[in-house]
């Protein structure tokens, strides 16, 4: 999939080629406003990343004018000027999401992915393992048809780790995909470690658990 | 009390006053002329007499032979006419005054006209008068008449000064209702000219909206700023956070360095935050959010307590939930609320010992919905809790302990939506923080 990179910042931009370039995207530099413009009207991008503090070009503009020249393409607003009304604004005018920065890279391809999904409206929704079925869609996990109970953290956190399966997610990562949004600057990403003791323990009612393992000292990974 | 109020009752006043001396000088000047009136009959008559007398002769009314005189009164004693002959030695005069007539035996008050004139070398007297009762009555009406017309005038004025002075200050309670009253932000502020013609209220009016656009300006460069110190801060963050994830995704990193990535992640990821609370306060205080969603608060708490209720359990922590009262703010903002009772409860977890216990309870207190969030922790003494809510707090106090930017932002929020916080001492220990709401 192409991906165009609109951000003037030369070296983040850079930072999220090599990230998306490791997940087989293709990917395309803009440092302007002016180039993204034209970039965007000659090629069809899967993709288009669009930071809004653009220093030649208002963010807002050009999304409004690219979104009319390129209908397929998906817009993801990343921004660092945190404006309220930018949010707002900015999924009015068609973007399909909206990352402040700083993000994860991995909440890019996490929103990335949920945003293909959505498009090409994959069915397999259901994930299998050892035994347990977890099903996106409903929000829900099974072990022989009967349904384990988890809470709505414990839920995000196995169904993260899934759809990233075989890396390693540090407790930062899992932490700003939980609480991204709440703001909270005596921050603790050891509270990840409870709900995933909590879900571990759930989940070893009906069967082992141990495919949840942990990577001492940095995080989690579900290994299949 | 309003200027125009205070116009009619002043314009009341003064009128009431001038009305009321006017009314103490009538008497005297209603009897001045109702006196000058009668003076000029009395005067008419005499010179009408007198022509009858040089026509039909003084003979007539006077006998020869002895001082008979002749008068005449008409049935109600109202008026009277005399002529008698006079002594010779007195000299022909005329004067008009008061005086008492016995007739009749009655005794009644007149206005006589007194004339001496000289017949046929001999001197008479004519004496006209007129019944003073009469005038008193004249008097009495006049009064009577006076008084109504002046009540009516009195009436009449007062309303049209009132519905004047109303209409006349009109553009005066626009500009109020409009301009000052109406204005929760400089944004909304509305810069059309009030239609007037008095020009002081154009005066007043413009130099309102002068203002206005200055403190717009300011506004306007404060929200500027916030956007670019964002910018500034966050941009090199976010570089770093993408350079260390790329990093760490390196399959070929040595576990020692990939623990110090991990470090190095979490010291951005907490000064990320830093920045993003003192922005957030800016944004708050330059009003960049808006306030437009009910809110059900007690719903809001269960949603911030979901959230965190791996904190509770981390530290053994029983949380007791009392919900007497429900309450929806009507024009809140719901991420900036759910902010403001996520550091409130945090705060209260973070605070608090091993095994303790978290008391939340809602409630309708003297007409006002409160929320008291209260904790067992180690609790908050006098001279900390006037600088709690401070964020320079670290400058201005010995106290080595720090509660970060959570409550400011708590008071931020607090303010921008009206309510008032209020910290009390929990017995045997702890603190509580009580929320009342507006």
């Amino acid at each position: 999939m192409n991906v165009l990179i609109v951000e003037d910042q030369k070296d983040l931009a850079g930072e999220i080629k090599i990230f998306l370039e490791k997940e087989n995207y293709l990917c395309d530099l803009a440092f302007t406003g002016k180039i993204a413009s034209e970039k965007i009207f000659v090629n069809n991008y899967d993709f288009v990343l669009l930071d809004l503090g653009l220093p030649d070009y208002e963010g807002l503009d050009l999304l409004k004018e690219s979104r009319e020249s390129n209908k397929d393409s998906s817009f993801i607003i990343l921004t660092a000027r945190g404006d309220v009304d930018n949010k707002i604004k900015g999924l009015n005018l068609g973007a399909d999401d909206y990352l402040a920065k700083p993000f994860s890279l991995l909440e890019l391809l996490s929103r990335m992915n949920a945003i293909t999904r959505r498009k090409h409206g994959l069915k397999k929704n259901t994930f299998e393992i050892k035994g347990f079925i977890v099903d996106m869609q409903k929000r829900a996990v099974y072990f022989s048809s009967k349904e384990i109970p988890l809470t709505k953290k414990e839920f995000d956190i196995l169904s993260y780790l899934i759809l990233h399966k075989n890396r390693v997610l540090t407790r930062v990562q899992l932490t700003e995909h939980l609480w991204g949004d709440v703001l909270e600057e005596n921050y603790d990403s050891n509270y990840i470690d409870v709900h995933i003791k909590n879900l571990r323990k759930k989940l070893a009612v009906y069967s082992s658990s141990d495919w949840i393992e942990t990577v001492r000292g940095i995080g989690y990974r579900i290994n299949s | 009390m309003k200027l125009y109020t205070k116009l009619a009752l002043f314009n009341t006043i003064s009128k009431a006053l001038v009305f009321i001396a006017f009314f103490s000088f009538l008497p005297i000047i209603v009897k001045q002329v109702v006196f000058n009136h009668t003076d000029e009959r009395l005067l008419v008559m005499k010179e009408r007499v007198l022509g009858i007398v040089n026509r039909v002769g003084i003979s007539t009314f006077i006998q020869e032979e002895g001082d008979s005189s002749y008068s005449s009164y008409n049935i109600l004693k109202e008026e009277f006419i005399s002529l008698e002959p006079a002594s010779d030695t007195t000299s022909p005069f005329q004067r008009i005054e008061n005086t008492q007539r016995n007739i009749e035996n009655s005794v009644v008050d007149y206005r006589v006209l007194s004339y001496v004139f000289k017949m046929q070398e001999k001197n008479y007297l004519l004496e006209i008068g007129k019944s003073t009762a009469t005038i008193t009555e004249l008097d009495q009406t006049i009064k009577k008449f006076a008084l109504y017309v002046l009540l009516l005038i009195l009436t009449i004025t007062v309303l049209i000064d009132v519905g004047y002075a109303k209409q006349l200050l009109k553009p005066f309670q626009r500009i109020i209702e409009k301009k000052l009253k109406g204005v929760k932000h400089p944004a909304d502020f509305d810069f059309r000219e009030i239609q007037t013609t008095t020009t002081d209220f154009k005066y007043l009016d413009k130099s309102i909206n002068e203002m206005m656009e200055k403190i717009n300006a300011a506004f306007q460069r404060e929200k500027e700023i916030t956007s670019n110190i964002s910018h500034e801060l966050l941009t090199p963050i976010s570089l770093l956070q993408s350079r260390l994830e790329n990093i760490m995704s390196d399959p070929s990193i040595s576990e020692n360095a990939a623990l110090k990535v991990i470090e190095s992640q979490k010291t951005l990821v907490r000064l990320n935050k830093i920045i993003t609370a003192f922005l957030m306060i800016a944004r708050i205080e330059n009003e960049q959010y808006l306030k437009e969603e009910a809110v059900n608060i007690n719903l809001l708490i269960n949603e911030v307590i979901d959230e965190i209720e791996e904190r509770f359990e981390e530290k053994h922590i029983k949380i007791q939930i009392k919900y007497d009262a429900e309450y929806v703010f009507q024009q809140g903002n719901k991420s900036l609320l759910f902010t403001l009772f996520f550091n409130l409860i945090n705060n209260a977890i973070k605070y608090n010992v091993t095994e303790g216990m978290i008391i939340i309870h809602s409630k309708i207190e003297n007409g006002k919905f409160k929320v008291e969030v209260k904790d067992t922790g180690i609790g908050i003494d006098a001279e900390q809790q006037k600088v709690i809510f401070n964020r320079f707090r670290k400058h201005q106090s010995t106290d080595t302990r720090s509660y970060g930017l959570g409550l400011p932002i708590v008071r931020a929020i607090a303010d921008f939506h009206g309510i008032e916080i209020v910290i009390l001492a929990n017995q045997p220990r702890g603190t509580s923080f009580v929320l009342i709401f507006p």
